[in-house]
């Protein structure tokens, strides 16, 4: 069964590829949630993260006839979304309307897993929290490293710094995630 | 020494956990402040990759909309064809001068 998906995604990929724009929006189908999550987590802003989605895979589309499948198509449009996220969020000084807490809490479709307790669904309601609130550049390192789990080389090359100041970063995002999120228990 | 009631020694950990959260060493084995620092990095390493499983639904117009605009974005058959076209015409060109030279020479 799997095989036959793994199969069936190739060849639409395939057809894509050689301007089948039917193929193309039944990828856009496929993969639009996961693009679209990616732009609100680094954006924070709802509209924006909407117009970035869009931007994507109309590039995606134009860029096609280049990708030659040395990653999965998910992880070239994970890269691809990164870049137009980053240029439309440098772009856009407006301040969200919508929250990407807000839009999570709106939006979550995925269902806890049976072993997750209360206190672990309290935890991950502050961190979306927590992570929206981080200054733009902090939340991107750590969309991308710690939920997206990139090494320090491929986000500094997708947020075009150094791989020092990507660790940076890092670094002190952990700490004021860590600092919100216990502060209040203590 | 204590800088805000926090041992200094325990405020290098804290530093170098943040980093990596799996550092260990002989003063964080003995030291309990140390240690529920170790876990709580750890707890938040293991809870922001647990949202990597979470989507948030993309709005309802967006397919539609991708697709709308494929047929502004320059499409793969019409670069093809571009590149078909101008090889074509090359080749064109080719056998005109390959014939305009044989003729000279048969002229000559």
């Amino acid at each position: 069964m799997a095989d036959r998906n793994v199969e069936e995604a190739a060849e639409l990929l395939d057809r894509a590829r050689q301007g089948d724009e039917g193929a193309f929006s039944e990828l856009v189908r496929h993969h639009q949630h996961e693009v679209f999550t990616l732009a609100l987590r680094l954006l924070g802003n709802y509209e924006l993260a909407a117009d970035a989605a869009q931007e994507t895979f109309i590039r995606a589309w134009r860029a096609l006839p280049r990708f030659r499948g040395d990653s999965a198509l998910s992880t070239w449009l994970h890269r691809i979304t990164v870049n137009t996220s980053w240029t439309l969020g440098r772009r856009a000084q407006r301040h969200s309307a919508v929250s990407l807490d807000e839009a999570l809490l709106m939006n979550d479709d995925s269902s806890p897993s049976p072993e997750s307790s209360a206190e672990t669904a309290e935890l991950g309601g502050r961190l979306r929290t927590a992570v929206s609130e981080l200054p733009d550049p902090q939340r991107a390192v750590v969309v991308l490293k710690d939920i997206y789990g990139w090494s320090h080389a491929e986000v500094a090359k997708a947020l075009d710094i150094s791989v020092t100041a990507a660790k940076v970063r890092l670094h002190r995002a952990r700490q004021k995630l860590k600092e919100k999120l216990w502060r209040e228990m203590e | 020494m204590a800088r805000n009631g926090v041992n200094v020694a325990c405020a290098v950990r804290s530093h170098r956990l943040a980093g990596d959260p799996g550092y260990h060493d002989t003063h964080i084995a003995s030291c309990l402040r140390c240690q529920v620092e170790a876990i709580r990095y750890r707890t938040l390493l293991r809870s922001l990759a647990e949202l990597r499983t979470e989507t948030v639904a993309a709005p309802p117009a967006l397919a539609a909309f991708v697709t709308s605009g494929l047929g502004l974005a320059p499409s793969v058959p019409k670069k093809a064809a571009g590149v078909e076209a101008a090889l074509a015409a090359a080749g064109i060109a080719a056998v005109a001068g390959a014939v305009a030279l044989w003729r000279r020479s048969l002229s000559a």
